[in-house]
């Protein structure tokens, strides 16, 4: 129990030191002794923290998202999954059922032998057991062992699975967890592959103009860690290729002209 | 007068010991489902916190002080909050025949806490430091009784309120709680001399 609360201390801390100061295990040395400064980390420029994160607020927040992070790794590793309550319509109204067809100890016998997602309670795949549960609970059994959403037999349109009391919540539901990935492509992604390209060049070049300029380039963290280090330059340098650097025309020399350029 | 009136306010809005100090978050997040014990149990500690500040103040004056015992002063004070939470206790079951099942429990630790956020007055020397002192715990215990009555009445909103599965109980109460600290962070600007 102790280790726990110290691990849960220490998450608490990380998120907020990270989030608010941008280090991890600053000053560490001033309590562990000097051979422990080498897990003193500066993680984000200074000044670009949160400082909510460090104040009180962040505290009671932090502390409150660890714990749904908590619940849904305890889901995971029981071999649930977050679905909508039996008959309901609100799609904010969740509740957990076994994942039949992932986890071996809650997959009833023959519940999916059939690998083409098509296996409903009731039918002839299906053991008297399984045929006895409600029929609301019975469409996410129609996921295949990969936990995908199967295709209609015409192939056009996925099925509307039975656990839901109708289509609008159904689609409510699809629409929230696309939105949920389509926010995590465009605002997470992103944000790592700035980072990281932000910290790459940190070691090699320490200017804050060239970590700028490699987290501006996010999305192509390699290429910007390139034009951060100088690499494209001088490899055009030596092999004669560099373009001539365009520069402002000067008030005696109008714009476009030959003069106006390098 | 005034300096007694900001240094009230100071302690129970601007230094408030729960959403500012992270103090007695046990009993904050574990007896705010209902009002009726959440104010039980503000009361409670009004009443602990004031009448072991002033025997604290005492012991320190005439015991630690006199003889030099300063590096037992945690562990006396300890001992005092316990016995006045006894005293409460005793009390109330004796006055009113029946228990209240969560404000008559007065957790001594959550009480400890609370009194580290008013060490500094208390330790004052001299015998005009005893209305201080008293008055600093008091307003403490004031502020902790407001946010606890406050929170508790979000609390109970928020049992009707339809939330996420994974966020229902203590982890929308955490999120509340830090909008509610975010609030409490606009008396930071009240200056308190």
């Amino acid at each position: 129990m102790g280790l726990g609360f110290t691990i849960a201390l220490t998450a608490i801390g990380a998120v907020r030191e990270i989030s608010g100061n941008g280090t991890l295990f600053a000053d560490a040395s001033l309590l562990l002794g000097p051979p422990s400064r080498s897990i003193e980390l500066r993680l984000l420029p200074a000044d670009t923290g949160v400082l909510m994160m460090i104040l009180p607020p962040g505290g009671f927040l932090v502390t409150g998202l660890l714990v749904v992070v908590k619940r849904l790794l305890d889901l995971r590793i029981a071999g649930k999954e977050i679905q909508m309550a039996p008959g309901s319509t609100r799609p904010d109204r969740l509740t957990t059922m076994p994942r039949p067809c992932r986890d071996r100890r809650h997959r009833p016998r023959g519940a999916c032998r059939r690998r083409d997602g098509l296996a409903r309670a009731g039918t002839d795949h299906e053991p008297a057991a399984a045929a006895r549960r409600p029929r609301v609970a019975a469409g996410y059994r129609d996921r295949d062992r990969h936990g995908r959403q199967p295709q209609s037999p015409d192939g056009a349109s996925p099925r509307q699975p039975a656990a839901f009391a109708s289509a609008n919540a159904w689609w409510s539901v699809s629409i929230d967890r696309a939105l949920i990935k389509a926010s995590l492509t465009a605002y997470a992604l992103p944000l790592a592959t700035a980072l990281t390209a932000g910290g790459s060049p940190k070691g090699r070049t320490p200017a804050t103009s060239s970590t700028m300029a490699a987290m501006a380039g996010g999305p192509w963290p390699s290429a910007s860690w390139l034009r951060a280090s100088g690499a494209p330059a001088g490899l055009a340098r030596r092999t004669g290729t560099a373009l001539p650097a365009p520069r402002r025309a000067g008030p005696s020399k109008p714009c476009g002209t030959k003069e106006s350029v390098a | 007068m005034k300096e007694f009136a900001l240094m009230m306010i100071g302690a129970a809005l601007v230094n408030n010991v729960i959403l500012a100090r992270f103090l007695g978050l046990c009993s904050f997040m574990g007896v705010t489902t209902r009002i009726d014990t959440a104010a039980g149990m503000g009361l409670a500690t009004t009443f602990v916190i004031t009448v072991s500040s002033m025997a604290d103040w005492a012991v320190q004056h005439y015991l630690l002080d006199a003889y030099g015992l300063g590096f037992l002063r945690t562990v006396t004070f300890i001992l005092v909050i316990a016995s006045a939470g006894a005293i409460h206790r005793a009390d109330h079951q004796e006055s009113f025949a029946q228990p209240v099942p969560d404000a008559g429990h007065l957790p001594a630790a959550d009480h400890h806490q609370l009194r580290r956020a008013r060490r500094r007055p208390a330790a004052g020397r001299g015998p005009h430091e005893l209305p201080r002192a008293t008055l600093f715990g008091f307003a403490s215990s004031v502020g902790y009784s407001l946010v606890m009555v406050i929170f508790a009445g979000l609390r109970e909103r928020l049992a009707l309120a339809q939330v996420p599965r994974l966020f229902a109980g203590p982890p929308i109460g955490f999120i509340v709680a830090s909008l509610l600290a975010m609030a409490f962070m606009g008396f930071s600007g009240i200056s308190t001399g």
